[in-house]
């Protein structure tokens, strides 16, 4: 049971003010976008934003930049999960 | 928990210990993985009686055609509620909450799982949760009479007491997923020194690879029963046909998890197996990795399959096809580990005492069961048989004679350990002897049944059906006498049992080099592991 | 239950264990809303038409709001652990404040749509609902159920921030021992990104 450091990441104020402006404007980005035609892509392009957005709050808010390998790829698979259910679910939706 | 050391006497280890805490409180607050695996241990033997009960009431009205002894919606009660505590009560907690919370500790040189008060809290949602489905049978509008599956739209509109039977299998996914989350970050971060990955029995890989079946697909049917319930109360329509809801999908939700939930119940049983049959070979497991591997792939693979419970639903022919041909794969890894412990049988100094005569039992039994499966799986045939007998014949042989029988197994095998005295060999092996005849004898008959077109799930069935009906309860009554004999020998021996020493058995694991009972503590000093978990001269 | 998970680590020192044990928590949450999301993408497939009908009876601007103050806690929750980190206790309460605000806050908006959407005679199994397209009763379905849990989340979190405040007054929650309001934060953080991807979904259907 080794004491490990990820307790003690004091990331700095700086960090989080810029990830939050920038999370700001992605919403404002997101709202923007739907002025625009992109018809059936535009589901897409939100989901991009979105994912983006999720990113940011993962790696920094969340610190998985400083967790250890462990957390990084292990959140890989409620992602994998979820997007396996849902391709297979829609194997029967888009062909039935 | 040190200071209370001196308290305990040496020969009874953690059955002693009640630090600060007397009585009943000793145990049902107690943070003590060995003491919780008790009390699963208890409360699962408790609902697996009342599951019994149903069972054997269900082949009663089954022993001749017509009414026999119950009404039809009685009927449909029972098959609903003997279903519920089965799987959601028994069969799924089951290995993992009672051996699993013991041993994974000990096997592993811990002194508890990582979270212990998560740990009892688990135990209390289970309690609750199995309070609940009981409470459901005699409050409300009459026992829920849905099948264990909750299907909508019928599940929407019966008049019986649905919600509270679907909130108590909320509330046990919710003491499922806090198990599965206690046992992946204990096998991540308590290992003992030099215990690395590939050094841990296979037990252990197995409740592994469970823990995240548990942690991935629980919470979709977590969210699956509570829109059963939300529809129940506000009529949300999003499995109503009439509001443009698809109750398709429901099942496609259902058995995103319910699938995967299968796995949950053989693959530590799986995990048993493995750890008994080095034992009683004397020789080491042939193909570790293979083993441990495998049991991950089966996690893995398990996880999209569950469409072949849907092949009549009306799903596309293209994911039909998909789904039949990962179910074929499936077999693959299952298979392998069948051979792996022929393999490691081979060439051993086999003695047969009761733990291998039940692993010997559950593969031979989980080959039949797994063999079935493979027709179920298969397109055409699928066809012919969903929905009859045969289906229920498959997956009594795969679990019942494969995890009940590991679970059997393992009791037998840890007994000595857990309570520190023997059982009786005789008389194990007579319990043995009933329990796989009148396993067989009862489940075998419908598996020709099934083929001959008759439906599950129904109170009567046609004249023609009734040799074979007979037969089966018959069995029903060989088998009850098998259980009985089983426990009686257990409860007796866990008072005037033989004094059994730390390592009865001669198993290399770590379990056996502490006193039996453990102390509260587990290991004196964690010890420094220098090699692999089975090591045979 | 974040509570116990966090005094045992505590009890252990068990860092990575602690925060092991609560990122598979989030999975769990994470799936729980991905069966939602499941369901969300099937209905939005068959009824594209009702969907994007519905969604324009929701208020963009009373949801960009929402996603404002909810990204804004997010980041007052994050400021609250660095200032604990950098044993800058009051500082730190202060921002956990700040957050449980910015939640109430968040709620109390939530109140006034779905008050709104209600007092149109929108609310599930309702006689104008039912007489909208199949497609818009069960976007209301969805939109119903899911603000509606991802709003128990927030309040659940809350409920967690009132003992973490409480914590981190007397002194259990504190520089050299942070875990517990780490954790908090995950479970905050995770209920802002199930609304990241609720908030285009719902009130930006184009």
């Amino acid at each position: 049971m080794e004491k490990s450091n990820t307790g003690h990441t004091a990331a700095g104020f700086k960090t989080y003010i810029i990830t939050w402006i920038a999370l700001v404007m992605l919403t404002a980005l997101t709202i923007a976008v739907t002025k625009f035609e992109f018809g059936a892509a535009s589901i897409l392009v939100a989901l991009a934003i979105a994912s983006v957005k999720s990113g940011l709050i993962l790696y920094f808010f969340m610190h998985l930049r400083y967790e250890n390998w462990f957390f990084k790829l292990a959140f890989l698979l409620p992602i994998l999960v979820f997007a396996l259910s849902i391709w297979f679910t829609f194997l029967d939706v888009w062909y039935r | 928990m040190k200071e209370d050391r001196e308290n305990r006497k040496a020969d009874r280890g953690f059955w002693i210990y009640e630090g600060g805490k007397t009585g009943l409180f000793s145990w049902i607050f107690t943070t003590d993985h060995k003491r919780i695996g008790i009390l699963y241990l208890t409360s699962l033997a408790v609902f697996f009686a009342a599951g019994v009960t149903f069972g054997i009431l269900m082949r009663l009205e089954l022993i001749s055609p017509g009414k026999t002894i119950m009404s039809a919606s009685t009927y449909n009660s029972i098959f609903t509620v003997h279903g519920v505590i089965m799987i959601f009560l028994f069969i799924i907690p089951g290995i993992p909450v009672s051996l699993g919370n013991f041993l994974l500790p000990l096997q592993i040189g811990a002194r508890d799982v990582a979270f212990p008060r998560i740990n009892l809290l688990s135990w209390w949602l289970y309690i609750a949760g199995g309070i609940i489905a009981l409470l459901s049978l005699f409050t409300g509008t009459g026992p829920p009479d849905t099948g264990w599956t909750f299907y909508a739209p019928y599940s929407i509109r019966t008049g019986t007491n649905v919600s509270l039977a679907v909130f108590a299998a909320f509330v046990l996914g919710f003491s499922s997923i806090l198990t599965g989350m206690n046992f992946i970050t204990t096998i991540h971060r308590l290992r003992a020194p030099g215990m690395t990955w590939f050094r841990i029995p296979l037990f252990v890989w197995t409740l592994y690879a469970t823990a995240w079946v548990q942690i991935l697909a629980t919470p979709i049917l977590a969210i699956t029963l509570l829109l059963i319930i939300l529809e129940r109360f506000f009529g949300m329509g999003l499995f109503d046909p009439a509001k443009g809801g698809d109750p398709v999908l429901y099942q496609h939700l259902f058995w995103i998890y319910s699938h995967p939930a299968v796995y949950i119940m053989i693959v530590p049983a799986m995990g048993v197996v493995t750890e008994i049959i080095p034992v009683f070979a004397r020789r080491t497991v042939f193909g570790y990795k293979a083993i441990a591997f495998s049991s991950i792939g089966i996690a893995a693979v398990g996880f999209f399959v569950w469409g072949h419970h849907m092949f009549t639903s009306g799903i596309s022919d293209t994911s039909k096809v998909i789904f039949s041909l990962l179910t074929f794969l499936v077999a693959i890894p299952s298979g392998i580990k069948v051979f792996n412990w022929v393999a490691s049988l081979y060439k051993g100094s086999i003695k047969v005492d009761t733990p291998l005569l039940y692993v010997i039992s559950f593969i031979f039994l989980f080959c039949i069961g797994g063999l079935t499966g493979l027709i179920n799986g298969t397109l055409a045939t699928n066809i012919h048989i969903h929905g009859t007998h045969f289906i229920v014949a498959h997956f009594h042989y795969v679990m019942f004679g494969g995890t009940a029988f590991a679970f059997f197994a393992g009791i037998h095998y840890w007994f000595p350990k857990i309570f520190g005295r023997m059982y009786s060999e005789a008389r194990a092996k007579l319990a043995w002897l009933f329990l796989f005849i009148g396993f067989n004898v009862l489940y075998f008959p419908m598996f020709i049944v099934g083929w001959q077109g008759m439906p599950r799930r129904y109170y009567d069935y046609l004249p023609e059906f009734h040799n074979l009906n007979f037969i089966s309860t018959t069995g029903s009554w060989i088998l009850a006498v098998g259980l009985i004999l089983l426990f009686a020998n257990l409860i007796r021996s866990v008072r005037k049992g033989e004094i059994a020493g730390s390592n009865p058995w001669k198993g290399t694991t770590l379990e056996w080099t502490v006193p039996s009972p453990p102390p509260v503590e587990n290991f004196e000093e964690i010890p420094t592991v220098t090699h692999g978990p089975y090591k045979y001269e | 239950m974040e509570d116990t998970l966090n005094n045992t680590a505590e009890h252990h020192r068990d860092y990575t264990g602690a925060k092991m044990g609560m990122w598979l928590f989030l999975f769990t949450e994470m799936l729980l809303f991905g069966g939602m999301f499941i369901l969300y993408a099937v209905y939005r497939f068959e009824y594209p038409a009702d969907f994007h009908t519905a969604a324009k009876e929701l208020d963009t601007t009373l949801g960009a709001v929402n996603t404002l103050i909810l990204l804004t806690s997010s980041l007052t929750m994050a400021l609250s652990i660095a200032a604990l980190q950098k044993n800058r206790k009051r500082l730190s309460l202060v921002f956990q404040v700040v957050t449980m605000l910015l939640g109430a806050a968040f709620l109390g908006n939530k109140y006034v749509e779905w008050g709104a959407k209600i007092h149109h005679g929108i609310y599930p199994n309702s006689g104008h609902l039912l007489s909208l397209g199949k497609g818009q009763i069960l976007f209301y379905g969805l939109y119903f159920i899911m603000t509606g849990l991802h709003g128990l989340h927030v309040l659940i979190g809350i409920g967690v921030f009132l003992f973490m405040f409480y914590f981190t007054k007397s002194g259990t929650v504190a520089e050299d021992n942070s875990v517990k309001l780490e954790n908090a934060g995950l479970y905050w953080h995770l209920v802002d990104i199930i609304w990241v991807f609720l908030f285009p979904l719902f009130y930006l259907i184009t």
